[in-house]
Order: structure tokens, then C-alpha cells, then sequence
């Protein structure tokens, strides 16, 4: 991994190469802040880290509230196209985020990313934007800014574990290497790909603003692996097109990467990351 | 979040006997195959019919069903534990390679598809149906454009699917009886229809040594020599008699003829019965659980067969001669528990199956079969997994810590199954057996007994599954991808 300085945070809503480039920047200052507490101090220094990581998840966070509130307007103004774009841009703040939700705040990610009847949340608001090409979403779309108002103050103030974190990266990483042959979470959007890209950047930001620094010092192979396989993944996700992707090499790198993330975690007084675990962190 | 929990792929494979348009997860299991199939092929199947392809246009016919998500599935018998044995080495790596999508080329491969996508635990799948590629369900052009461009005749030919129960007592092989070992039939499938890697002699050798270890069904119907036994009623009897009696314009046929009940209820020949050509004498040995019949599955029922002999021989049957006759192929065509509910009971027994194969690849450093075992098996569990909904599951109530306890362990084993692999793969055999060992221990108890608890709140409790199922459906529909 090279790391160029543009000094910006990445746009959740840059096309992937731009999010690359802003992402690389954020990777250098934090590097550069970390890079000192390669020492015993672990935990406090994690705990720091993942503080810094706060201000990433409440940019991403605030960008879904942003994108959804734009799907309002586009909604009352009966604008499909602008719906639907606005829903599109909404799921890349959240699928970034959900390195945390899902282990943080798990009725608000059952709330806003239900499954499978389609009730609320993203996906009842997918059915009808694009599979049914309408508006009439207007309650859905309260609900689902009611659920995001409620994260984006969450977001603020809940105590962010370098553990819980790291589960959350790990449980992601794995969720990542699922086979997407039913067409995968977004199959009437047709944006499944799009989500595991995110997920795959929410991964990134995550492991590079918190982890990165402290496993390089503490096994550079380690870190080495991990870049290699999220690099891996990317390349993969590269190809835009979903039906293109192997899902035997995809399993298999997200779950060396998984392996790779527990091997490294006692190496800095973590508990190796759980890929599943109870609404306490 | 995925969709990975709406369906299993091979070999979490069964099929429900249900009237499929009287079940609404059925449609919309039918759907969501469609949907997928659709996706992943849409470019390869572009001239490959009249089918509509694209998921989002496509529900498949009555009857279809591609066998997943079901709660019944079809039993296997294996002669070597019905003779009080255990399965060999063998036979689970053949077990295994014939549910492992990764000896398939891409196209099936990508979508996850195996020998035991159609052919479901060994039995014909009657209710598979690729779009593009099936003229209805339970039938399959093997010469198709969308699995190996290379054997596409540009005919639409599909062929029913077979039963490979008691396959060891029925050569010669396919439909037309054109290949005479099973081995060969098995490559040609794996090559030629599905245009995947020349399977290794060991794999070829494994396959071979599953299939013929898949013993018919029990029939208390039949005693030695193919006879009814004195349980038969009367119509059985009077079609039995009917099945020996020489045709009146040829006398040196009859149904028996061909049908040899001393030898399976066949003659390993081919013949030509006024259905487009020589086609090779069935077996009528729980042939109940084999429909579509003939050769390209034109029939559903013995009715439907039993006039066609009719007509085509010319055989002056009454009405009550062809009901004693569809009597008696009922009796013939029987067989004991032929299906099981599935379970997690039944899912951990056959992954462990899978996964006893490393006990003899790993000391033997077979990368090979390692690999193999290492995909086919994590492939499983994660499909395992998905059986236990997450908290995102708005269908499910209540369980969630034993779901999730559940959805844990089963991840847990999914890592140290590529732990394995990971050793294997850097030569570090040693570390290899350690993983194993490791999974043994952790697939032992109290693991079982996990996941026993949460299957209460898992898609293999009905009540769940229809749950399940009907939310999804309700989204599909609300999306215009499933029928109001």
C-alpha cells in the first residue's frame, strides 16, 4: 500500500478510484499520528485511534442522513431518477459504516437494513424505487431518516472498543466472501457489488485508521497479509460486474484475511475478532 | 447482509413433494433460482432459446423447483452401511467431489451448481429448470449453449434426469445407453456437458465408488425374482399378470420382456418405443420417486405411460387393465422412507462425512483432495450458517442468542476448515492435521447440541421457513419480481 498525501477525508460518494486517492491521504495522517505507538501501550493507544476513526464514521454516517434526506425531496417531487440515484449514494456511507453497526448498535442496522420482508429500512424503499419504478415510498423513507437521525447521534457518543471494532472488520470481511449467486443484498438496485465495495472501503478505513499502525509494528507479515488480501479483494471487486466474480477465490480471501486479522490480534492485547457476538460489546 | 440465506446450493438438497402453485415459497423459491440463474447466465444464455432469461422477467413453470430450501429431501441408502458396513474413504471423497461445484466449469461453477444440483442425493431432481436450457421441469439439454459452448448441437434436446439409485445394476449410461462404463458417462458429464477440468483418475475413481454404493430403496413390494409379494392387492396382482402377457401383434414382447424383473427391470438394451428414437429400458425400481418419465420426461404419471404403450403397440388395454397396470408400477416403483426431513442433524452427519476425507489426504499430503475438501466443505458450513438467521432477519422472532451461538460455532469451523487449507497449501502438513484434529474437536460436542437448540428458530423449522419465505416473497412482489 503506497501512501500519497491530498490532505482530504474520502468522499463516500467519489466514484471508487477518487475514494482511493482521498482514502490513501486519510491512511498517511493517520499512519503519521499512530506511527509512534508501536510500544506496550496498545490499548490506550487503540482507544485513541479508534476515537480518530469517530470523526470517519460520523462523516459516513452523516452522508447517508444527507442522501436520504435528498431521497425525500426526490420522493415528494416525484423525481424516480433522483430517488434512485439518492438511494444508491445513501448505501455507501452506510455499507462503509457497518464495520460498526452491526456489532454497536444491532436494532438500528435490524431497523435500517431489515431483511427479508421488506417492511422498512433500505430495502423496502429498493423494492419499489427500482423494482417497481415508483415513488410512493414517502413513509419508508421517514422511517429509515428516523433510524439514521437516531444512528448519526449514536454515532457521536457511544464508546468505540478497538475490540469491537476489530470484531466488526473481521465479521465484515467475512460477510464480503458470501456467495452473491442469488444476485447478493442489492439484487433489485442491481448494486450488490457496489455494497461489497463499500463494505470492502469501510473495512480499509477501519483497519487502516485503528490497527494498521499497531500490527506493523508488531508483525510487519501480518500487516503485510492484510493489505495483500484487502488488495486482493479489491481487485476482485474491480470488475464491476457481479456475475463475473469467483466465488470460490472470494471465500477464500476474505477468510484468509479473517485468519489473518486473529492471528495478529493478541500480538496487539486483543482477543482474536468473533465473527458473530452478543449486543455487548 | 446477504441473500445467501435464501437458497442452498447442493448438497443442502432436497426437494418438497408439494403442489408448487399451492405454495407460495415454492413460487418464490422458483423466483429467486430464476433470478439467479438469469443473472449469472444472462450473457452466455443470450441465444440460447426462446426462454425468457432475465431474472427479472422470468418465473419458472408449475412443478419447478430447484431443489433448494427444502425441508424433505430424498434418502440415500448406501449398500455399505445396509450390509452393516461404513462408507469408505471412497466413497465420502466421491460424496464430496459430487457436490462440489468446483469440478464444474465456470458457468456452473459460478453459480454454485453440482453433480448433486441435479441429481439430489442421488435422485433425480424432477423439479430442475435452467431457463434456456429446460423445455420443463425434471429435463436438461446436455448439448445446450450455456454450459460448454463447445458440445451446443443448436437443438433443443433436453433429457430427463436420471436416478443414479442402484445405478451399479444399469448400464449402460445416459438415456440412449450410448456410454457403456459409468466412468466414462461420469467424465463426459463433468467434461463434456459441463465443461469442467479433466477430473484426476483418484476423483473419477471416488465418483464412481459414491455412485455405485447408492443402493436402491428398500421395496417390501417386491420379493426375489422381481415378483409381488403376497401383501399386493389385487390390482397389483392383475397388473402383474398384464406386465407378462405377450403383446397381441408381437407375441415375443411384452412389458417384461424389456423390463426384466429378475435383473433391476431391465435388459440393458436400447430400444425404440414411438418416442423419437432408441432409447435405453429404464428401471422401474422406485421409479415413484423418478417422474418425468421417458427419455426427455414427457410424462408426469404411469397413466400417461401406460396409454402411450398402448396406442404405440397397439395393446387393446380396458380402462381397468391400465389402472391394474399403474397399480403395479406403483408397487414396483415403491420403496421405503424416500424422503427425510432435513435437519441439522442430518446437515453436521453429511459435513463430517466431507470432512473425513482430511484424515486420510492430509497424512497422505494429497494437495489435491485437501483443496477439494477444503472449498466443498467450508462451503457447506457457511451455507449452514445461513440456516440460522441473523438479527436482520425482520421474519424471526425470538432465539436470537441461540442463533447466533449457532451462526458462531459454524463460523468458527469454517476458519479452521481454511486454516487447513491454508497450512496444506504452504506444505505444512503437520499444522494441517493440528487444524483437523482441531475441527473434530470443535464439530464434536457440545456443538451439536448448539446448534440442535437453535434449529428451533431456523429455516429448518417449518413454521420459520414459511415465515421466512412469505416475508421475501411479500419483498419480491412489492418489487414486480414475483406475481400478485
Amino acid at each position: 500500500m503506497d501512501f500519497m498525501c491530498c490532505g482530504k477525508l474520502p468522499r463516500a460518494d467519489a466514484p471508487p478510484a477518487a475514494r482511493g486517492v482521498s482514502f490513501l491521504s486519510v491512511v498517511v495522517v493517520v499512519i503519521g499520528l499512530v506511527a509512534p505507538m508501536a510500544d506496550p501501550g496498545h490499548a490506550a493507544t487503540l482507544d485513541e485511534a479508534a476515537e480518530r476513526y469517530r470523526s470517519y464514521l460520523i462523516r459516513d454516517v452523516d452522508r447517508t442522513v444527507t442522501s436520504v434526506r435528498k431521497l425525500r425531496v426526490s420522493v415528494a417531487a416525484n423525481d424516480l431518477a433522483g430517488a434512485k440515484q439518492a438511494w444508491i449514494d445513501a448505501r455507501i456511507g452506510w455499507e462503509r459504516s457497518e464495520v460498526f453497526t452491526s456489532g454497536f448498535v444491532p436494532d438500528l442496522d435490524k431497523d435500517i437494513d431489515a431483511w427479508p420482508d421488506g417492511l422498512m429500512g433500505f430495502h423496502a424503499i429498493e423494492a419499489k424505487l427500482f423494482g417497481a419504478d415508483g415513488t410512493g415510498v414517502a413513509s419508508e423513507v421517514d422511517g429509515l431518516l428516523l433510524s439514521l437521525s437516531a444512528l448519526s447521534m449514536t454515532v457521536r457518543d457511544i464508546r468505540l472498543t478497538p475490540q469491537g471494532l476489530l470484531n466488526g472488520i473481521a465479521r465484515l470481511a467475512y460477510e464480503v466472501g458470501e456467495s452473491k449467486v442469488d444476485g447478493g443484498e442489492s439484487r433489485v438496485s442491481g448494486t450488490s457489488i457496489d455494497d461489497m465495495r463499500n463494505n470492502l472501503d469501510g473495512i480499509e478505513l477501519a483497519y487502516r485508521t485503528i490497527f494498521a499502525s499497531a500490527i506493523e509494528a508488531a508483525d510487519p507479515e501480518d500487516a503485510a497479509q492484510v493489505g495483500h488480501k484487502i488488495d486482493e479483494l479489491k481487485a476482485m471487486l474491480g470488475s464491476r460486474d457481479i456475475r463475473r466474480l469467483d466465488p470460490e477465490k472470494l471465500s477464500a480471501i476474505s477468510e484468509e484475511l479473517v485468519l489473518t486479522l486473529q492471528n495478529a490480534a493478541p500480538r496487539i492485547e486483543l482477543e482474536r475478532p468473533t465473527l458473530e457476538e452478543s449486543t455487548t460489546q | 447482509m446477504t441473500l445467501r440465506h435464501l437458497r442452498r446450493s447442493a448438497p443442502l438438497r432436497s426437494r418438497r413433494w408439494l403442489k408448487a402453485f399451492q405454495n407460495q415459497t415454492a413460487m418464490l423459491r422458483r423466483g429467486l433460482w430464476t433470478a439467479a440463474l438469469g443473472l449469472l447466465f444472462a450473457v452466455p444464455l443470450h441465444n440460447a432459446g426462446s426462454f425468457p432469461l432475465s431474472g427479472d422477467q422470468t418465473i419458472l413453470p408449475p412443478g419447478t423447483e430447484l431443489n433448494e430450501e427444502s425441508l424433505d429431501r430424498p434418502r440415500e441408502v448406501f449398500r455399505s452401511e445396509a450390509i452393516g458396513g461404513a462408507k469408505s474413504y471412497l466413497v465420502n471423497l466421491g460424496d464430496m467431489a459430487f457436490n462440489s461445484a468446483s469440478l464444474m466449469g465456470d458457468p456452473a461453477r459460478r453459480a454454485g451448481m453440482s453433480c448433486g444440483t441435479c441429481h439430489v442425493n442421488g435422485v433425480g431432481n424432477g423439479k430442475l429448470y435452467v431457463p434456456g436450457m429446460s423445455t420443463r421441469p425434471g429435463n436438461f439439454d446436455t448439448t445446450g449453449p450455456l454450459f460448454n459452448p463447445k458440445a451446443h448441437n443448436s437443438a433443443r434436446d433436453p433429457v430427463r434426469i436420471p436416478s443414479l439409485r442402484g445405478a451399479r445394476f444399469l448400464a449402460p449410461y445416459g438415456n440412449d445407453g450410448r456410454i457403456s462404463s459409468l466412468r466414462d458417462f461420469v467424465r463426459n458429464v463433468i467434461v463434456n456437458e459441463f465443461a469442467g477440468p479433466e477430473p484426476s483418475p483418484a476423483i473419477l475413481d471416488a465418483l464412481v465408488a459414491y455412485i455405485e454404493d447408492i443402493d436402491f430403496l428398500p421395496n417390501l413390494n417386491l420379493a426375489s425374482g422381481g415378483h409381488l409379494t403376497a401383501r399386493s392387492s389385487a390390482a397389483e396382482q392383475r397388473g402383474e399378470a398384464l406386465f407378462f402377457k405377450p403383446f397381441p401383434h408381437d407375441p415375443q414382447l411384452s412389458c417384461a420382456a424389456c423390463h426384466i424383473p429378475t435383473a433391476a427391470f431391465v435388459d440393458h438394451k436400447q430400444h425404440t418405443v414411438g418416442s423419437g428414437g432408441l432409447f435405453k429400458t429404464p428401471t422401474l425400481i422406485n421409479a415413484n420417486f423418478n417422474a418425468p418419465y421417458f427419455h426427455d420426461g414427457r410424462y408426469d404419471t404411469y397413466d400417461q405411460v401406460v396409454a402411450h404403450f398402448d396406442r404405440v403397440f397397439e395393446l387393446g388395454l380396458s380402462a381397468q387393465d391400465r389402472s391394474d397396470l399403474v397399480a403395479y408400477l406403483g408397487a414396483v416403483g415403491g420403496g421405503l422412507q424416500p424422503y427425510e426431513r432435513d435437519g441439522v442433524t442430518v446437515q453436521l452427519k453429511e459435513i463430517n462425512d466431507f470432512a473425513s476425507v482430511f484424515a486420510i489426504a492430509i497424512p497422505g499430503h494429497d494437495a489435491a483432495v485437501i483443496a477439494l475438501a477444503v472449498q466443498t466443505v467450508g462451503h457447506e458450513l457457511r451455507e449452514l450458517v445461513e440456516q440460522f438467521p441473523d438479527r436482520k432477519d425482520t421474519t424471526v422472532q425470538g432465539g436470537s442468542e441461540e442463533r447466533l451461538g449457532a451462526r458462531k460455532a459454524l463460523k468458527d469451523l469454517v476458519l479452521v476448515v481454511r486454516r487447513i487449507g491454508v497450512a496444506a497449501s504452504a506444505g505444512n502438513f503437520d499444522e494441517a492435521a493440528a487444524e483437523y484434529q482441531n475441527y473434530r474437536k470443535l464439530a464434536a460436542p457440545p456443538l451439536p447440541t448448539v446448534l440442535k437448540i437453535a434449529e428451533r428458530w431456523s429455516l429448518f423449522n417449518p413454521a420459520i421457513h414459511d415465515s421466512h419465505f412469505a416475508g421475501l416473497r411479500q419483498l419480491l412482489t412489492t418489487a414486480g419480481r414475483l406475481p400478485r
